[in-house]
């Protein structure tokens, strides 16, 4: 073989040899790749389950605190700060009775909810209302469930009311619930967040928000006299939401919340029963009213 | 004058050419050689469809979990008339060897959403066996659905065995004598009262997965065994 033919030779096994290690390199790139991101996934959900289980340990601190300083739950939101593992957190403990109970709430105050929290108008609200009201107390006189009142068992069934679509509903979690025993109907302004606190002001805003900055700073100050008598009263819960924010490394925060019943379990004999358990991601902290 | 010289042949000839011998052994070379990279790109394939499988499979059983916990969670506990025994109350928790159904919570979306029948097991699909919920819209006065015509969801694909396991004490005031499991038992025997926790050992082709171990809260309204006074309430 002349010289010449050799380089050539050389040159084609080259480009050929180039070409396989290109092909490996594609399909080896393409696994690391996708096991990295993987990997990545994996990191942020161990996070957030270290995240979680801290919260739920600070949560039982809290209640364990209520329990040995032999307190009844207050009938405003608390703050209880507790240490675990050298980190101080802070669980905030709010009676549910500050939000609005759709299993008991009169007819008047479930018709400034959906007027002022979804931004129907008032006709629409109050028809809207008044199914709310004829679809729980809607009872089967036979079958499996013959007697109970159909009811709200969680704040999703208010999606089972004919008429109510997922836009009206999307605007109230937070400000509603259904995990009250002893429900009035009405609703505690002591615990309200800001949210449900216009409602009651019946849509005025600016109002609601200086009625809740001067809670904030002295419960007692508080000046119900703008409301609704027949939607408040300022008694005690003894369903409870106890929230805390936890902040993993990466600079969102886990926000772990449970809702409990002040009284006794008749199975484990503790003097609280957990009635649901919430978790949810937030990218940046938030606050609330 | 001398005549041209031809070109000499020779030792030079074996420049421009290859023997038969030569070739042979240079394409059994070649194709070993090729055989050789061939399999390996292909096994490198290969890998990575299995690794994106398995990961994908992953994705699915985290997402599995996070709804399943979400749902058994939040558990309606009604009281009922059981069926087929007259007089007798029953909540709509039926916890098998192998399935699990209940009436939970329905995370909202659009047109969904609310207390919804469930149903957890393992069925064949097209794709060979998974991990199947069922699910139905809660009807007031119904017990369980007929399972094989609601709608459907593949959970986890290639999941091949499922079992339930339940705990959970007895309430304090509840008659002694009626039995009551002690610990894990498998499925769920007591009718009344729906366990604490459960359960699920998932097992592929590949063997047993970690257990998962969900709290079961019943929800308030529905769970008699709340004994608070109501005020001014409908129940």
């Amino acid at each position: 073989m002349s010289k010449q033919a050799r380089a050539r030779a050389r040159g084609v096994a080259l480009i050929a040899v180039l070409w396989l290690v290109a092909a490996m390199a594609l399909v080896i790139s393409g696994v690391v790749q996708s096991v990295r991101s993987e990997m990545r996934t994996i990191g942020s959900y161990r996070q957030t389950v270290l995240a979680n289980a801290t919260g739920d340990a600070a949560i039982l601190m809290a209640l364990q605190y209520l329990h040995a300083s032999q307190q009844e739950p207050k009938n405003n939101t608390q703050v209880v700060p507790v240490q675990f593992e050298g980190q101080s957190y802070t669980v905030r403990i709010q009676p549910l009775n500050g939000l609005i109970d759709i299993n008991h709430a009169p007819v008047t105050l479930l018709a400034q909810l959906y007027r002022h929290a979804s931004g129907l108008n008032p006709e629409a609200a109050q028809a809207l209302a008044q199914a709310t009201i004829v679809a729980r107390d809607a009872r089967t006189s036979q079958g499996f469930s013959h007697g109970f009142p159909h009811g709200f068992d969680a704040v999703e069934d208010l999606l089972k009311v004919p008429d109510m679509s997922y836009e009206v509903y999307a605007k109230l979690p937070g400000l509603i619930t259904a995990e009250l025993k002893e429900g009035s109907g009405r609703v505690n302004p002591l615990a309200a967040p800001l949210g449900v606190l216009q409602i009651l002001a019946d849509g005025n805003v600016p109002r609601a928000a200086m009625l809740a900055a001067r809670r904030n700073t002295d419960p007692n100050a508080m000046d119900t006299s703008f409301f609704n008598p027949a939607h408040i009263e300022t008694t005690t819960s003894r369903s409870l939401r106890l929230e805390v924010q936890i902040e993993p490394t990466d600079g969102g925060a886990v926000r772990r919340a449970w809702h409990v019943y002040w009284g006794m379990d008749p199975r484990s004999g503790l003097p609280w029963r957990v009635l649901s358990t919430e978790q949810s991601v937030h990218v940046a902290a938030q606050s609330q009213g | 004058m001398s005549t041209p010289r031809r070109p000499q042949r020779g030792p030079a000839l074996p420049q421009h050419g290859f023997t038969l011998l030569e070739l042979l052994v240079v394409m059994t070379l070649l194709a070993v050689i090729m055989g050789g990279l061939v399999s390996a790109l292909r096994t490198m394939a290969q890998t990575e469809t299995r690794i994106d499988q398995r990961l994908d499979q992953l994705d699915e059983a985290r997402v599995a979990r996070a709804f399943l916990q979400q749902t058994l969670g939040r558990v309606s506990a009604y009281p009922l008339d059981a069926p087929g025994a007259p007089g007798k109350k029953a909540i709509a928790f039926a916890a098998g060897t192998n399935s699990l159904a209940w009436i939970g919570i329905m995370p909202a979306r659009p047109t969904v959403g609310g207390r919804y029948f469930f149903r957890l097991g393992i069925e064949d699909t097209s794709d060979g066996q998974a991990l199947v919920l069922r699910f139905a819209p809660w009807v007031p006065d119904a017990w369980f659905p007929d399972w094989s015509t609601t709608d459907h969801r593949v959970l986890i694909r290639g999941i091949q065995h499922l079992t339930v396991q339940a705990q959970g004490l007895a309430p304090k005031n509840r008659n002694p004598l009626e039995p009551w499991p002690k610990g894990w038992a498998s499925g769920w025997p007591v009718t009344d009262s729906p366990p604490e926790q459960v359960r699920l050992g998932l097992s592929d082709a590949r063997g047993d997965w970690p257990e998962w171990t969900f709290p079961v809260y019943a929800l308030p309204q529905s769970d008699s065994s709340y004994s608070s006074v109501v005020i001014g309430g409908s129940r």
